[in-house]
């Protein structure tokens, strides 16, 4: 036993990373010996992790989530459409997208993360002085490709790493011509949407003045007027972290003061003079696409509806009194935003409904 | 409506026809055990969302032209090569040099690591044993070695598990060196 621990040790120096890479190489490539195959299945069969360890909890999200990361990429409606825009939609990468392709992905990038931000009093040019402020590496500094839409319609870019951003009249952004850095950094005026490649080791950030969105989802809106009083970042589906530039660290540690982190149907509202961010709930919460049929209850507790909603559109309900737990709701409304949704619930089982921050509180005396 | 439950080569022969719902119903009905064996494998969450992923995202690409007579062995066939590819370019990001290949001592690597392997299956019971190589390495299914060994199926599984664990103690040196000259690089 000793001696074989002691073998092993010996044999895999970092030398052989090289080795190990040369045999998966000439394994998938289709010309090894039955040796070298053998070795490979027997390597395969043994790697495996825990099971019980990887058990993946969040079962339901990340069927979702990466049903969307898909749908998103093969520009899958949302809904079904009929033969023909299917086929249009599944283009190849193109710089000039046809505009019936740019509705459907639209559609389908709606799905993913909607970032809303409206800033003013940013000075765009002062990015070109190259200021001490100036978040570009100095290395691509040089090499910043600029777009700016002057047309009446979206216009899309593609970002060197696969990425399209969707600018709408008036916007600008920049970027460098190869994304060299350890980080793909965009700046932004005025309003876009930004379909994101997953890409762990490349953090996506935008800049918007005082205020960076860092992207842990896959797309997201930005918008930027020229003119603004704050910044404004919606969520509909994914993740954000949104915080003061340079405070990235802080924000990331959970330091709430200087950012947030956002999830669909969020948003936040960014105030230059308080420097507060304030997260509170969109104005109309995007229903999960496998929720849109979910709403018809049937004599069912209010335990069980109120889970649904907090699971079709990713927001706490809290139940102030354990006894409406007990109340029975029946109905269909499947077709209701959510905040009529909520309404008539309540409106049913005699209570109220609160909104403080993101969460909602139904008040009520309940049922026995 | 569509029939409630089409089977494989139905849905196969839909998504050749840009059937959109053919290919949701692959996705549901495979993602969780490709999801689960790219986790397993590769131990990471991410990796494994993004491997079945571009795995789905390929297949709507290729619809016309997929030769694909089972399904289910096409999926997992590709998710392990997508595993394999993985480790590959995992090992590729680790290398810190640029030296030419040291070709001479590749058999050798070989030859170390078979060893060990022997080695390691060379310590489990004898019945064990024989039931893992013919499961792990032999590509032999549960049925066909509790048929071939004349034992209930449930018995074939216990060896099996029971293998899987001593190997993984026995070549836990291995399996953690292996893993972390891969995720040296990413830290």
């Amino acid at each position: 036993m000793h001696r074989f621990f002691s073998l092993l040790s010996k044999s895999f120096t970092p030398m052989n990373k090289r080795h190990f890479h040369q045999l998966l190489t000439r394994y998938r490539s289709g010309e090894c010996t039955e040796r070298e195959e053998r070795l490979v299945d027997q390597w395969f069969a043994l790697i495996d992790g825990d099971a019980a360890e990887m058990a993946d909890l969040q079962s339901e999200e990340t069927e979702a989530r990466l049903w969307q990361a898909i749908q998103s990429r093969t520009g899958q409606p949302r809904t079904v459409h009929s033969r023909t825009e299917q086929e249009t939609i599944t283009t190849t990468h193109s710089k000039q997208k046809p505009l019936h392709f740019l509705l459907q992905w639209r559609s389908a990038a709606a799905a993913a993360v909607l970032v809303l931000a409206l800033w003013g009093g940013y000075q765009w040019s002062r990015r070109n002085a190259g200021d001490a402020d100036d978040q570009l590496s100095e290395a691509a500094s040089d090499n910043l490709i600029s777009k700016t839409n002057t047309t009446n319609a979206p216009m899309w870019v593609l970002l060197p790493d696969g990425s399209r951003v969707s600018l709408q009249p008036q916007g600008g952004v920049k970027y460098a011509a190869d994304f060299q850095n350890n980080k793909r950094e965009i700046y932004l005026k005025g309003k876009a949407f930004f379909e994101v490649v997953r890409d762990e080791r490349k953090p996506f950030l935008v800049y918007t003045g005082e205020i960076t969105t860092k992207v842990l989802g896959t797309s997201f809106w930005v918008n930027r007027p020229a003119a603004g009083k704050g910044v404004e970042v919606s969520v509909v589906t994914g993740k954000v972290s949104v915080f003061q530039k340079d405070k990235e660290k802080e924000a990331a540690s959970g330091d709430l003061a200087m950012g947030v982190i956002l999830s669909r149907n969020q948003s936040v509202k960014y105030l230059p003079d308080s420097k507060n961010f304030a997260a509170m709930l969109v104005k109309r919460p995007i229903v999960d696409d496998h929720y849109k049929n979910a709403f018809v209850f049937d004599d069912t507790r209010l335990s069980n509806v109120a889970q649904t909603l907090e699971k079709a559109y990713g927001i706490d309900i809290v139940l102030t009194n354990d006894r409406l737990k007990n109340c029975l709701f029946t109905a269909d409304i499947n077709k209701q935003p959510m905040f009529t949704q909520l309404a008539l619930i309540a409106a049913s089982v005699n209570a109220t409904y609160t909104i403080k921050g993101t969460k909602i509180y139904l008040n009520g005396k309940g049922c026995p | 409506m569509q029939p409630p439950f089409p089977d494989d080569p139905q849905l196969l022969d839909r998504l050749g026809s840009d059937d959109p719902q053919a290919f949701e119903g692959i996705y549901r009905r495979y993602w969780k055990r490709l999801y689960d064996f790219a986790n397993v494998k590769t131990r990471d969450a991410d990796t494994a969302e993004e491997i079945v992923q571009e795995l789905f995202v390929t297949i709507w690409e290729k619809r016309h032209s997929l030769q694909v007579s089972n399904l289910q062995s096409y999926l997992f066939t590709s998710v392990r090569n997508r595993i394999i590819d993985h480790y590959k370019d995992k090992a590729f990001a680790a290398l810190d040099s640029v030296d030419p290949l040291s070709e001479p001592d590749y058999p050798l690597f070989l030859d170390e690591l078979e060893q060990a392997m022997q080695q390691a299956v060379g310590q489990l019971p004898e019945k064990t044993r024989k039931i893992f190589v013919l499961s792990r390495f032999e590509g032999n299914t549960v049925r066909q070695i509790a048929s071939l060994l004349g034992m209930p199926e449930r018995t074939v599984e216990y060896h099996i598990t029971q293998a899987l664990r001593t190997l993984k103690t026995l070549l836990k040196e291995f399996i953690v060196l292996v893993l972390m000259l891969l995720t040296a690089g990413k830290f």
